[in-house]
């Protein structure tokens, strides 16, 4: 117990110190086992875990949902997707920012990444936003809360990360995430429907749509379409399996690129950039797993599960105590660091408390869309900064607190009504 | 000088990418086959093991030079820039300390391997070889930290534009 505290606090003395999270944490995970059960035994586990990790079947899972997200980026359906959420909703009083959030969730069906989502929508939606005057509070807020989607609604960079640290089921935890996704879209609408009910200058209605337009900007789309209903279609219809999504994925989004005209430069660039992605990850994956070894050698999972139950903590209060510390961490700490770093305390003694651990997988998901556009350090806040340097990021952050608030009521509600998260999975899984 | 490391740099990158797409089609490959000709491919698995090591070890020197692993820069703005750039220099040496152990480490088991003759279930690719790779790419990307940490660069892409790309 004493030991785990102690790597936790060194671990955040150094992440904090600037030391990459991935080195802090191999390092931390290494020394404890060192002083635990000696040197050789700290760099032999260190060094098996880094092979396990990397030889490892599954987890190449990792690169193709890396790529196939890239791709997508690089291919430019983002303004198809923005023009047919348009077509459908603009006329109405803050309908482009409806738009804009129903395009994020669309961009989200096929790429993994929260940030990908914000800069490749933000780049169309603002511009368009802009001109028919709205409020850079609200398109900025939008886009950045909107882009959050990007790792609820599958694939998932980050569900794929939890589901390898935990050995949950992939495929389960991205049906998991297509429901709470949708509850995302309509709660982010209707921040933007009370936006524009207290203040209808800063979204005004856009220009009508026909059928025929309707109809023509919803066709550009299917490439995306299709594009989710194969990978996703292919797991639940077994297919293949989730890991193996990652390649159909990838092929498809390079079809899509290839089709969109991306050149050959643009494709060595997509290529360079998702081999350095892949390299991030996995130093994370294998640093977190070292100190996750540490950790688990020290059993304070265990014992701090035996002191709540002991001193008669109510399990509902424990997870209230958790999603507060992520509240709290995710003000200060990147995302995926959050997650790695807390994942091997926290997901044992909320196993031992009796959750699901998909539903636990996405409630942990939620909390870091959370995480993202909540000041000081909501990362989506500095992306759509950067997308729109004009806007003050006070602006930014003032604009966001409808679109945070949502999202609480949100993780609530998947709280409380766990059946709206574990429904999908287990009507496809068992 | 520059022009070698630069040449260095270019390399990890294509074989890097290059393995991406190989990973890509061997899994495609294998699924179409399979679900379509009812042929599997012959030991995608180790292969896909095998690029994986290949992607991730040619990617370790290049993050470790471009300093794109994940840091939290929360203090930056409030930091003087001599306590950044120790804290960089600091870091920079902590990473060479670890991939030493990792390469040390994944040396003996490489050597171990090899004495026990272990071979891939399927092709018989002899497992040792990876380990090798993993061990001397250790050592570059150890390396690597450490000449980064002398290095004294002027515009290095900061750690905002770096966490653009993960999440």
């Amino acid at each position: 117990m004493l030991a785990a505290g102690i790597g936790f606090l060194a671990a955040f003395a150094l992440i904090f110190l600037r030391t990459p999270v991935a080195v802090a944490l191999a390092l931390v995970g290494f020394g404890g086992y060192w002083a635990l059960l000696g040197l050789p035994q700290a760099m032999t586990m260190t060094a098996l875990t880094a092979s396990g990790h990397t030889l490892s079947y599954s987890l190449s899972v990792i690169p193709l949902f890396v790529l196939m997200g890239n791709l997508i980026c690089g291919a430019g359906i983002s303004s198809d997707l923005y023009r047919a959420a348009e077509a459908f909703v603009g006329r109405y009083r803050g309908g482009l920012a409806m738009a804009t959030i129903g395009a994020s969730g669309g961009f989200a069906a096929v790429s993994g990444s929260s940030v990908a989502t914000a800069v490749t929508i933000g780049k169309i939606a603002i511009p368009s936003m802009r001109s028919f005057g709205y409020s850079n509070e609200l398109n900025t807020a939008t886009v950045a809360s909107g882009a959050t989607l990007g790792i609820l609604v599958p694939p998932s960079v980050i569900m794929v990360i939890y589901g390898v640290q935990t050995e949950t089921n992939i495929g389960m935890l991205f049906a998991a995430g297509i429901i709470p996704g949708l509850f995302g879209i309509l709660g982010y609408a209707l921040a933007v429907a009370w936006v524009a009910s207290r203040n209808p200058a800063a979204a005004p209605s856009g220009r009508p749509s026909t059928m025929t337009q309707k109809l023509s900007a919803l066709r550009r789309t299917w490439l995306v379409a299709a594009l989710f209903i194969v990978v996703l279609g292919g797991i639940y219809g077994g297919l293949f399996t989730a890991t193996e999504a990652g390649g159909i994925g990838a092929t498809g989004a390079f079809v899509i690129a290839l089709i969109r005209g991306v050149k050959l430069p643009a494709f060595a660039e997509i290529l360079r950039d998702s081999a350095h992605t892949t390299g991030m990850l996995f130093a994370l994956v294998i640093g977190a797993s070292v100190f996750g070894e540490f950790i688990n050698l020290t059993g304070a999972d265990k014992s701090l599960l035996a002191f709540i139950t002991e001193s008669g903590f109510s399990a509902t209060g424990t997870l209230l105590t958790i999603l507060l510390i992520y509240l709290l961490l995710g003000c200060v700490l990147e995302s995926l660091a959050m997650i790695l770093l807390t994942l091997p305390i926290f997901f044992p003694i909320v196993m031992g408390l009796g959750y699901d651990p998909v539903w636990f997988g996405i409630v942990v998901v939620m909390m870091v869309e959370l995480a993202l556009i909540t000041p000081p350090l909501g990362m989506n806040l500095f992306v759509v900064r950067a997308i729109a340097p004009d806007v003050p990021l006070g602006t930014i952050m003032r604009g966001i607190v409808p679109f945070v608030t949502v999202d609480i009521m949100r993780v609530g509600l998947m709280v409380l009504f766990p059946i709206i998260v574990t429904w999908l999975p287990s009507l496809l899984f068992d | 000088m520059t022009k070698g490391r630069d040449a260095l740099l270019w390399l990890a990158d294509a074989l890097a990418g290059a393995m991406l797409v190989v990973l890509t089609a061997l899994t495609f490959i294998d699924v179409v086959g399979r679900n379509i000709f009812d042929q599997p491919l012959i030991g995608s698995n180790e292969l896909t093991e095998y690029s994986l090591a290949l992607v991730t070890f040619l990617a370790y020197p290049v993050v470790a030079w471009k300093r794109q692993h994940i840091v939290v820069d929360l203090f930056d703005g409030i930091s003087p820039r001599w306590l950044i750039t120790l804290e960089k220099i600091v870091s920079d040496f902590l990473g060479a300390a670890l991939f030493c152990i990792l390469s040390y480490r994944l040396w003996l088991q490489a050597l171990r391997l090899e004495s026990y003759g272990d071979l891939t279930p399927q092709l018989s690719i002899p497992i040792f070889y990876a380990y090798f790779f993993m061990s001397v790419m250790s050592g570059v990307t150890a390396l690597t930290f450490v000449l980064s940490a002398f290095a004294h660069r002027a515009n290095e892409v900061s750690s905002e534009h770096v966490l653009d790309e993960v999440v």
